[in-house]
């Protein structure tokens, strides 16, 4: 077919509107973020000492996973355009592990130094690193089906990074119900799950994102 | 593309034509001699995917980046489709020429265009190579107007998938 009898038919199909990324993010993220806490929150519950005892870590938790949620589905937005540099969305990446270093530091200045290596074992981080993928299973999935309205063309990084985003949705849950308390536990642990979840979002990314 | 993104359809064709020698231009850099025949199938994938994908375009933004850059992503997959098929060009010097002279050549799109059923490919050639309205070819089709768009909207779909899917 002649490269002009193409465009006719293109410019005949105008008439259909194309989705954004960011208005299907808007739409399936809430959707996806609010089943996966409830469901999790239904079966396992929030931690019983959370206004007791719990408020400052849970806080920190809330924190770290709503800025890497933020920080990731924006930088995703961005991302998911041809043009796009990687490089100017750094520093959005880098909200979520910034806040954590600083809540380390805090503690390791104001704790005591010497049960640090107690503390940043704590007592569930093989929990932590199963359940924190299982629970972004599914932002994951509807992050990556937002992205295919898009047009990367840096399939592993915009799904590394849409893993980063549902990561965050899964430590905002996660951290009403896990009672460690240490700042050095959360930033590894959780930190390290969030890995896991962009490395799977990266190895998704490259195949489900192809346009 | 701006008037184009409103929806104003004259405004959107001038557009396509006016752009599509600079995406020839691109492709054509793009790809290594060789493969000069390619360069209408990446110029006619890279419009497919500028019609689709055009709401990945910020609009306080220049064009020119964003066309290049799908231009680019194009003609990279079209090597590398090549690529993986291990492919051997035997094409002669002349062969080369003539496909680089002959812009307008016809190729895979119509292998594309082959995987469509009946009805969606009528609906595209009546509508591109014959230049006829959805109503019009709603009419002729016994269907509505807004079934022929639709129906048109999965045909273009389905033709990206096509040109994608082959690579995977």
């Amino acid at each position: 077919m002649k490269t002009d009898a193409f465009i006719q038919a293109l410019v005949q199909d105008l008439t259909t509107p194309v989705v954004p990324v960011a208005a299907s993010l808007k739409r399936v993220m809430p959707l996806a973020a609010v089943s996966t806490a409830i469901a999790f929150l239904v079966s396992a519950g929030l931690r019983p000492d959370l206004l007791a005892s719990g408020l400052k870590p849970t806080a920190i938790k809330v924190g770290l996973g709503l800025l890497l949620a933020v920080g990731g589905l924006l930088a995703a937005v961005r991302l998911a355009r041809p043009d796009a540099a990687i490089a100017r969305s750094a520093p959005l990446l880098l909200l979520g592990p910034a806040f954590a270093l600083m809540a380390v530091a805090a503690e390791l200045v104001t704790g005591g130094a010497g049960t640090w290596q107690s503390r940043l074992w704590g007592h569930s981080f093989l929990v932590c690193l199963m359940v924190l993928p299982l629970l972004a299973a599914l932002p994951l999935i509807a992050a990556l089906y937002a992205l295919r309205h898009g047009a990367s063309t840096h399939l592993e990084a915009v799904g590394a990074v849409a893993g980063l985003g549902a990561a965050g949705i899964a430590i905002v849950t996660y951290g009403l119900f896990c009672n460690e308390d240490s700042a050095l536990f959360i930033a590894t642990w959780y930190l390290l799950a969030t890995c896991i979840v962009c490395l799977i979002g990266a190895v998704a990314g490259r195949v489900v994102l192809r346009w | 593309m701006r008037a184009a993104l409103s929806g104003d359809q004259e405004a959107y064709q001038q557009l396509l034509v006016a752009i599509t020698p600079h995406l020839r231009t691109v492709a054509r850099r793009s790809l290594s001699v060789s493969a000069a025949a390619d360069v209408e199938d990446v110029v006619q994938d890279a419009l497919l995917a500028i019609h689709l994908k055009r709401a990945s375009w910020d609009a306080t933004r220049p064009i020119a980046p964003w066309l290049n850059a799908v231009v680019y992503h194009k003609a990279i997959d079209a090597l590398r489709r090549k690529g993986h098929r291990g492919e051997v060009e035997i094409d002669s010097a002349t062969d080369i020429a003539a496909a680089a002279l002959d812009g307008d050549r016809a190729i895979d799109v119509e292998t594309a265009l082959a995987s469509l059923d009946e009805r969606q490919r009528l609906i595209v050639e009546q509508m591109s190579i014959q230049g006829r309205t959805a109503a019009e070819v709603g009419s002729a089709l016994d269907m509505s107007e807004s079934a022929v768009r639709v129906a048109l909207h999965r045909a273009l779909k389905r033709l990206a998938r096509r040109f994608n899917g082959s690579n995977s």
